[in-house]
């Protein structure tokens, strides 16, 4: 797993590429929770070249959601792969976060 | 005859993919699509990463062993471990499917996605090793069904082709699209099935003719069933029954399909 963090005013952009598993997703937890240390708390996540993820990786979306909405944020995802959309999908979370399919609307959105 | 497959490796995190790996090839064995390639890939890694966390309460508990059973269509996935902890599903909380993100307990998630993507999910203990029995079924994908023309996959690569209604130049345009879809999509093998036209027209007789040349250069094979007697008499009158593969019945259609091949 590679994650490029870019900042756009107050909106972080990560763009995630390989494989989130049980072996990567506590390195992107870390990722999340700096992330929180240093305020920023509206995030979009772009998932086009995520190869692979599991339940271990939804929990730490599902927590960074959490923990940015209580700081009045929120994280967007933004042209999940397939697989990302699939697996969403059969944990019924494409209702919980806001799927975009272009950058621009998901920086506009906050 | 079904093909046995068998990974044994320790239960640690980082042996995690090549669990996945193994049954994705397994999977792709046994002619599924890359959905369901997928989602064999990740019941196994969820199943695996719930026997190092539960059965063996972390990493350097001990082995896991996965006996994959494979038939064309089907994949039935053993998974053995000798962990002390029985893992009961039930005692893991329950994942809440939520609206609202604050209450979502993501905890129970790896089990909901194993429950999603298997068709059966059995687990039996006793007091020498857990075992997780998981299968998986190739589902028979459907094409965009127009109303007036079924379209199923009724076997691995053989496809069942349904109009509906009169076989005339309304319905034989639509027949020409299909088939063109199906032939571009690589489909070659199939049956139409005839038992709700009711008429058949020259234009609806040429289509057919051509399915059976396009079929025959890329070595696929065409089958007509259930013909009414009227149709039959068009097709005898023309001396194409000799020409095409027609049966009483869709199965035996289908049996003509399998043997050719």
């Amino acid at each position: 797993m590679e994650v490029n963090i870019t900042t756009l005013a107050d909106v972080s952009l990560l763009q995630i590429s390989g494989r989130i598993d049980s072996s990567s997703a506590p390195d992107l937890g870390t990722i999340f929770e700096n992330l929180q240390h240093e305020k920023r708390y509206r995030l979009i996540v772009e998932m086009s070249d995520v190869e692979y993820i599991n339940s271990a990786g939804l929990r730490e979306l599902v927590e960074a959601l959490k923990q940015c909405k209580t700081e009045g944020g929120n994280v967007r995802i933004l042209t999940p792969s397939e697989k990302v959309y699939d697996v969403l999908d059969l944990s019924g979370l494409t209702t919980i976060f806001d799927i975009y399919r272009n950058e621009a609307d998901a920086v506009a959105s906050f | 005859m079904a093909e046995q497959r068998q990974l044994n490796l320790p239960g640690f995190y980082n042996r995690i993919p090549a669990f996945v790996n193994f049954a994705g090839e397994a999977a792709r064995a046994a002619g599924f699509n890359d959905q369901e390639v997928f989602h064999c890939q990740l019941a196994i890694d969820e199943a695996c990463t719930n026997i190092i966390e539960h059965a063996y309460a972390g990493e350097e508990g001990g082995d896991i062993e996965i006996i994959c059973s494979i038939e064309s269509g089907t994949c039935i996935f053993t998974l053995i471990d000798k962990g002390p902890v029985q893992f009961e599903p039930q005692k893991i909380t329950p994942y809440n499917q939520s609206e609202v993100a604050d209450q979502i307990e993501p905890g129970g998630i790896g089990v909901h996605l194993i429950r999603q993507t298997m068709d059966s999910v059995q687990y039996k203990f006793s007091d020498k090793q857990n075992e997780l029995t998981l299968i998986k079924y190739h589902h028979a994908t459907t094409l965009p069904t127009d109303l007036e023309i079924e379209i199923s996959e009724i076997e691995p690569d053989i496809w069942c082709i349904k109009p509906i209604g009169r076989l005339d130049s309304n319905l034989t345009g639509k027949l020409d699209t299909v088939l063109q879809e199906m032939f571009s999509n690589n489909i070659v093998n199939y049956v139409i099935d005839f038992s709700r036209v009711s008429y058949i027209s020259s234009r609806g007789l040429k289509t057919l003719i051509n399915a059976r040349l396009s079929t025959h250069e890329a070595n696929g094979k065409l089958a007509l069933c259930n013909l009414s007697s009227r149709s039959l008499s068009v097709f005898e009158i023309s001396g194409l029954d000799q020409v095409f593969m027609i049966s009483d019945s869709c199965l035996n259609a289908i049996q003509h399909i399998v043997v050719k091949q």
